[in-house]
């Protein structure tokens, strides 16, 4: 048990990672998706020279375990006997963010109320009577606006006051009328004869969820007692299907209306309306923005508008003043590490192992992946931007009839524009960890498997060196066949999925749509630099250690004096192997050396680029002129477009990084998923590339 | 569109996991909702209930029996 731990929970909207950021000082993101916090988040909080750890449970909006995150949020309580619950209650929404609160209440653990966006409920027309909630639910009540962070000293020095035993803040008990409340009454009796179960969990919940017949509460009572629970399970058994004679609906919907009935009770005597409720600007912006006419053309405007000014913003309208003229920030980027290339120069003829390492090995390859980070940096702006206003939520309320077609949901969209969907850069790894608010069910498998075949930004650099080399002067007109090609293999594996080896019935859709707000341009600049930040570290980490171990199997074994040096690569272990693999790559139009390229990009694909670009540097000799990769590839005479874009597709959809294979092992909860996913998007992608260069070299002949 | 109603129950075939998480979404026997949109394919409807929006498939709206109760601006103040 951990002394002194706050645990913040509530619903998502409800400014609980607003609260957090206050009481802590953190630097957590804040958004308006439902569900952000996709995994819980832990930080200090200081008061008086003390130090108490404040944790972010992710938002649900109840406890019944139906979905990843009710389950995550639960067994953390449950588990970590936390000393404090901090349960933030959205004010403007007051009704239904009661039904947690009593689900909170019947866990037995002290909690203070964080009544949030007070302001909100008021501009509204609805005052909340914080002293008289406190009376009824006896804990303590605490109004807050915590994007402003008013309240917030307030309830910081609650917190310690509770912790420290000042103030008492144990719920009042809940009950749920007299004949479910006897019910109760016996099962915590026949528990208290269950001493671990006892210990374990408090019995007035277990009783609740055994009528409900909770299956995880279930399972956590079966792993805490020791004995024989067959015949407590038998006597909650006979309790439910008493109740449920009694009612004339099943246990967990009486216990639920129960819930409900509490809440109602608290808002007809703490909620006093001011004024009348009148339709708001949520309201008028929906009515265009999900208008039959207009809702379609203001989505293709919005993508349009965000493809447009990422790739104008980070590539090229020079805007940032540098010594020698105005530069982009993504040429900016490569002028640093050509500056650090050329620093390099005078170990090649000293050390030529060593500047080999640090040239080809280290600043290619890391270099290459670098100067995405702008793109990406804007691209992950403008999405943070559309999610804090709440436009996202609208455009899976559009798109989930479309997307049903093919097995997916409205939700999935979020996935997919975030491992780069709207073709400007993105990471699959956030992207499959945001379908965490769907539901447990196969609608969210589905979306984990074909969301890597977005144009994540890891497969810009590849894109970007071929188009440089082959199509130089069709660039938007190949990124836009990639795009759309993503996009409809994502569509038809998902649809193919679903009828095969994922099938089962769709889950409901049934979603939040949060009011609009303007984004708040701090927790928007927050969450872009958090999912910025996770590329930038994976380029100075995995990438380069894969670069490393790569460039090693590209150098070693070093060939016998006097080769030729455009035989020294094929000597080494990468080179044996990529030509073992060539009499069947060669049908898609891969060389030995793409060959190699390819196996590196296994690990991640930002990689393709540099291995490739050391491959060919290994073979070029010293006295050749160093020039990029792309012009290199574009004078060889066994290189031509067609290959380029097989190539190019078969990055595009090959096996997904490491880290997207670990996080869906992660989040599909089993190797086998992970496993699939690896293979059956390579399968894929090869049958694709082997048809692009066949068919291609077919009419390219004639 | 703007139909107010007055919720009766959930139908009883419908499937636990739907039930569960339209009793989490405050769709409660006697709660008052209100129709606001359809999307522009007709499908999710757009729904004000408990005061805040909540998007709902047609055929998860289907097993949500109700009873009108006219077309009043001010349905999300009661409940």
């Amino acid at each position: 048990m951990n002394t002194g731990e706050i645990v913040i929970a509530g619903n998502p909207n409800a400014g609980k990672t607003s609260v957090y950021n206050r009481l802590t000082g953190a630097v957590q993101q804040v958004s308006n998706y439902p569900g952000v916090t996709v995994e819980f988040v832990s930080a200090q909080m200081r008061h008086g020279g003390q130090s108490y750890t404040v944790v972010d449970l992710p938002g649900t909006y109840s406890l019944t375990a139906y979905s990843q995150e009710e389950l995550v949020a639960r067994n953390y309580i449950v588990e970590s006997k936390p000393a404090l619950i901090v349960n933030v209650v959205d004010a403007s929404n007051f009704e239904r963010n009661l039904y947690l609160t009593t689900q909170l209440m019947e866990m037995r653990i002290p909690m203070i109320i964080a009544l949030n966006m007070v302001d909100t409920a008021e501009r509204r027309g609805y005052k909340v009577d914080a002293a008289k909630v406190s009376a009824l639910l006896g804990v303590p009540v605490i109004a807050t606006v915590a994007s402003r962070g008013r309240g917030i000293p307030e309830l910081r020095e609650m917190c310690v006051a509770v912790i420290e035993g000042k103030i008492s803040a144990m719920p009042a008990p809940v009950t749920y009328g007299h004949a479910v409340d006897e019910e109760i009454l016996a099962l915590v009796e026949a528990i208290g004869g269950h001493a671990d179960l006892a210990r374990q969990y408090a019995p007035g919940w277990m009783a609740a969820k055994l009528l409900e017949k909770d299956e995880a509460a279930l399972a956590g009572a079966h792993a805490a007692a020791k004995e024989d629970l067959a015949p407590l399970l038998a006597l909650a058994d006979k309790a439910a299907s008493r109740m449920e004679r009694h009612f004339n609906t099943d246990a967990a919907t009486i216990m639920a209306e129960h819930r409900y009935g509490i809440a109602s009770g608290v808002v007809k005597s703490c909620v006093t309306f001011t004024a009348e409720a009148r339709r708001d600007v949520t309201d008028h912006i929906d009515m265009v923005v999900c208008n039959r006419l207009f809702g379609p053309i203001i989505l293709v405007a919005v993508v349009a508008a965000l493809f447009f000014w990422v790739f104008k913003v980070s590539d090229e309208w020079a805007w940032v003043p540098w010594p020698g003229g105005f530069q982009s920030p993504t040429s900016l980027v490569s002028l640093l590490f050509d500056f650090l290339s050329g620093m390099l120069t005078p170990l090649e003829t000293h050390a030529p192992m060593l500047h080999s390492l640090l040239d080809a090995g280290i600043i290619g390859g890391v270099g290459g992946v670098m100067s995405f980070v702008p793109l990406i940096f804007f691209m992950f702006l403008f999405v943070a931007a559309l999610e804090d206003s709440g436009y996202i939520a609208r455009v899976a309320f559009i798109l989930d009839r479309p997307l049903r077609v093919f097995g997916l949901q409205g939700k999935s969209i979020l996935a997919f524009i975030v491992a780069g969907g709207l073709g400007a850069g993105g990471c699959a790894v956030p992207g499959i960890m945001s379908t965490r608010t769907m539901r447990e069910d196969k609608d969210r498998l589905v979306t984990m498997l074909v969301t890597p075949f977005m144009n994540c930004g890891a497969k810009m650099p590849v894109y970007a060196m071929l188009i440089a080399a082959f199509f130089p002067g069709n660039r938007t007109l190949v990124m836009m066949t990639l795009w759309a090609l993503s996009w409809a293999t994502a569509l038809c594996a998902a649809w193919v999925l679903r009828r095969t080896v994922v099938r089962g019935e769709q889950t409901p859709f049934v979603m939040e749509l949060p009011p609009y707000h303007v984004p708040i341009i701090r927790s928007v600049l927050r969450h872009t630099w958090e999912r910025t930040w996770l590329y930038i570290k994976k380029a100075g980490t995995i990438i380069l250690a894969i670069n490393i171990v790569l460039w090693a199997i590209m150098y070693f074994p070093r060939p016998p004096e006097g080769t030729p040096p455009h035989e020294r690569l094929a000597h080494s272990i990468a080179g044996r192997a990529g030509l073992a693999l060539e009499p069947v790559t060669r049908a898609a139009g891969f060389d030995w050396r793409t060959n190699i390229a390819l196996i590196g990009g296994f690990a991640a694909k930002e990689v393709v680029v540099g291995a490739l670009g050391t491959a060919y540097a290994l073979e070029q000799a010293a006295e050749e002129e160093h020039q990029s990769l792309s012009a290199t590839l574009a004078a060889l005479p066994d290189w031509n477009p067609l290959r380029a874009f097989a190539l190019m597709v078969f990055v595009m959809l090959y096996a997904p990084c490491l880290v997207t294979v670990a996080v869906i092992r992660r989040e599909s909860g089993s190797w086998k998923w992970a496993a699939f996913a690896t293979l059956y998007s390579t399968g894929l992608a090869f049958t694709l590339a082997v048809l692009i260069y066949q068919a291609g070299s077919f009419f390219m002949v004639k | 569109m703007g139909d107010v109603a007055r919720i009766v129950r959930i139908q009883d075939k419908t499937s636990l996991s739907l039930r569960r998480r339209l009793l989490d979404m405050g769709i409660t026997k006697g709660a008052v909702l209100r129709v606001e949109r359809h999307a522009p394919l007709g499908d999710p409807v757009q729904i004000f209930v408990k005061g805040y929006r909540l998007a709902v498939r047609l055929s998860e709206a289907r097993t949500i029996e109700v009873e009108p109760i006219g077309t009043a601006e001010t349905a999300g103040a009661e409940s």
